[in-house]
């Protein structure tokens, strides 16, 4: 095979893989810490992306800028909804809870429906157009911006929890619920912001697509669907498996791409029913 | 840490503010979920707002105050009305075609009832029953079923090859006529149905005409360009029109390099883009919808991939003018092959106007298919006299309609349901325009091709 085709699927599929991590990572986070799978992932992802659309188009505020917009809104959206409608099934059932994200991802997603119309909308700006090249192999520069911006978040939220009393506090929260009340622990206080954060992730992965993406209300579930398979690759509930998931399978589906037909997301699949089958707990499995 | 307990002492009451945002939120998800399905039915009922809305429209040319004509039209729509059931997706990740397809069948179904209705049946009025297909086979067949039980006289839809190709088979069951609004697939009239009727060209037309069109402006241009490669999205639709692609191409003496197939609703086309560049093929052919084969030519923009002709085969992006407005550089010079309004029909250029009107934007080849095939409805029903489906089926057979907006004297269709006379059109964009540039009775403008190369199109 062409050496050179290969180191281009190869760079496009980390690129694209940074992306899958860090949304992956905001459902992972949720997951981890309150064993919710959060239907409505996707919908807020689109909200991040109309949201970043509307101030670079009504406001002329620059896409990457607009983060500074979009994480502070979406965490509180995931903090409010937290608090008032998923905070009420944590004890509940699966089947409940599943029913209420996805309910809230059907609100959102009509919504958006209803006040944008289904038109796939683009942004274009000086950079949307730029590309750098490294020994012959192309990198777009809003791809390698949202790459970066992935690391960076993740890395931060790694510092968060690990290095601050309210990270320790939501460690504590998610890996002993009952115990972190008996010392003091305001764990649904804890549960809010965990899922504000969550939504916080989303908000900068559909800030940082946006400028070579289209949003559409149906783009959430082009980025995470795909994220949900991650989670469960990484190990439900491990951030940084959830990131090297994202990696894993934006790779697999890029080199996927170079067989022929459209195996790429056979790839995909068939890594994760291996994985499954020798490691039930994902890759960097977390106990339970 | 005791903020939220301050804010409930505050409520007085523990835990009751959030019990009943939540009781409140159900109940609002429900309705919404609710209106989701009500909303294609209540079209069914004749004081539906779908209809509601074009009637004051039709009745201005009354030259009467707006209001009193109401009264008059009341009577009339006492003869029962005909019922058309019209599906598309509405949601999901191909509403927006779906949509322009929808707007282009409401639009002429709508004009019929503003001319008076169906005169043949006293002035019955269509009453039309919009659904939603959300882009899934399933939910488009349980759509059709449901619409059938409800009296649908016939069925037109649904955009999407892989969805009509199970809603043909489920109306052929129960004998409903199933006008075809758009989809391409030849394999839709393949089973030797009765009851389904495209006036738009399938696949294999698209391809054999497309290609043939395409080899004879290479010879005209004297360009030497031989070797090609497929890009489809991997539905039904695209993998059929790459077949006949295929072996099309290799019947007109090209020389096919590879066939790449890709989801629809792909994040990434980089792969595939640099195993095209690095095929160096002469030519490009793309089946596929809007959204990804924007993001394929923005990656080909990203890779340089320079190849001297770029043709859409039936694609939703490379004649759509929203393309030329969100990258006017990247879609000028850009061919499709696809089915266009007639650029010599004075109708089409009315009813161009009117939609523009109405919908504040162009009207694209998929609204132009829509309003054509609904075009058919409305001739055979008046034809049929009533609003009985075998009446309708038969007076579907024997269509000999004329005066089209698309290209072709007449649309009649052969015994599997197929327009005999389909025509598709070589268009190229310039200056940001789709212009009509083969076969040469149509064409408006003189072709610019091979395409310039990439540095000087970005430029």
């Amino acid at each position: 095979m062409d050496p050179r085709l290969f180191a281009q699927a190869v760079v496009g599929g980390v690129l694209n893989g940074g992306v899958y991590g860090i949304a992956a990572l905001g459902l992972a986070l949720i997951f981890g810490v309150m064993r919710i799978i959060n239907f409505a992932h996707g919908a807020f992802m689109m909200l991040a992306m109309y949201l970043s659309y509307w101030a670079f188009t009504l406001a002329g505020v620059d896409p990457y800028l607009s983060v500074m917009l979009t994480v502070p809104t979406l965490f509180v959206i995931g903090v409010v909804v937290q608090r008032y409608l998923i905070n009420h099934v944590l004890e509940a059932p699966e089947h409940t809870q599943l029913l209420l994200t996805l309910g809230v991802a059907l609100i959102v997603q009509n919504a958006a429906l209803a006040l944008w119309s289904p038109d796939p909308r683009t942004i274009s700006t000086v950079y949307t157009r730029t590309v750098w090249y490294v020994a012959d192999v192309a990198i777009s520069l809003p791809r390698f911006i949202a790459f970066a911006a992935a690391l960076v978040a993740s890395a931060l939220l790694f510092l968060l929890l690990t290095r601050t009393d309210l990270g320790k506090a939501m460690r504590a929260a998610a890996e002993e619920p009952e115990g972190a009340r008996l010392v003091g622990i305001d764990v649904a206080h804890i549960y809010a912001v965990a899922f504000g954060l969550g939504l916080a992730c989303v908000a900068v992965a559909g800030t940082v697509v946006l400028p070579y993406f289209r949003v559409s209300p149906d783009v959430g579930d082009v980025f995470v669907l795909i994220a949900f398979v991650t989670v469960v690759l990484g190990g439900m509930g491990n951030l940084a498996g959830a990131m090297l998931g994202g990696l894993i399978i934006g790779v697999a589906e890029s080199l996927g791409a170079l067989l022929p037909g459209s195996l790429k997301h056979l790839v995909v699949f068939a890594i994760f029913v291996i994985v499954l089958l020798l490691r039930p707990q994902g890759l960097l499995g977390a106990r339970r | 840490m005791s903020k939220p307990r301050g804010l409930r002492a505050w409520l007085g009451h523990g835990d009751a503010l959030p019990r009943v945002a939540l009781v409140v939120f159900l109940a609002v998800a429900l309705l919404a979920v609710a209106c989701q399905q009500q909303t294609p039915q209540q079209p069914g009922k004749p004081a539906a707002p779908a209809q509601e809305a074009p009637k004051p429209a039709a009745e201005k040319p009354a030259a009467q105050p707006a209001q009193k004509p109401a009264q008059p039209a009341k009577p009339a729509a006492a003869v029962a009305g005909v019922k058309i059931g019209v599906l598309h997706p509405l949601t999901g990740g191909l509403a927006f075609e779906g949509k322009q397809v929808h707007n282009g069948v409401l639009m002429r179904l709508e004009e019929a009832n503003a001319a008076g209705g169906i005169k043949s049946m006293g002035g019955a009025k269509l009453e039309i029953m919009q659904g939603d297909t959300q882009g899934k086979p399933e939910v488009g067949v349980a759509e059709t079923e449901r619409m059938i039980r409800d009296g649908a006289v016939a069925i037109m839809g649904a955009f999407q090859s892989a969805v009509t190709f199970p809603i043909t088979q489920a109306a052929e069951r129960q004998k409903v006529p199933v006008v075809v609004s758009v989809a391409a697939s030849d394999e839709i009239t393949r089973r030797g149905f009765k009851y389904v009727f495209r006036q738009q060209p399938n696949t294999d037309i698209y391809a054999k005409q497309g290609l043939t069109a395409l080899k004879e402006l290479i010879q005209r241009k004297n360009a030497n360009l031989s070797t090609f490669v497929i890009i489809h999205e991997d539905s039904l639709f695209g993998t059929t029109q790459a077949g006949h692609m295929e072996r099309y191409g290799k019947e007109l003496g090209f020389k096919q390099l590879d066939k790449i197939a890709y989801k629809a609703t792909t994040s990434d086309l980089t792969t595939e883009v640099s195993r095209i560049k690095s095929l160096k093929p002469d030519i490009l052919l793309i089946s596929g919808y809007y959204a990804d084969t924007v993001l394929m030519m923005r990656t080909i923009r990203d890779l340089r991939a320079d190849i001297p002709a770029i043709i859409g085969m039936a694609n939703a992006a490379m004649s759509n003018p929203k393309f030329a407005q969100e990258e006017p550089k990247l879609a000028e010079h850009m061919i499709d092959v696809n089915y266009w309004w007639d650029p010599k029909s004075e109708r089409a250029k009315k009813v161009r106007e009117a939609y523009k009107q109405k919908h504040n934007e162009e009207m694209t080849n998929h609204a132009v298919q829509g309003y054509q095939s609904a075009d058919v409805l409305v001739d055979a029903l008046e034809r049929a006299g009533k609003a009985d489906r075998e009446a309708l089926r038969e007076a579907l057979t024997k269509t000999k309609l004329g005066n089209l907006i698309v290209p072709g004297e007449t649309i009649e269709f052969d015994e599997r349901g197929e327009n005999k006379n389909a025509q598709p059109l070589l268009l190229q964009f310039q200056k940001g325009v789709p212009r009509a540039i083969a076969p040469a009775k149509y064409a408006e403008v003189e072709p610019a091709f091979p395409i310039p190369k990439l540095e000087e199109r970005l430029r």
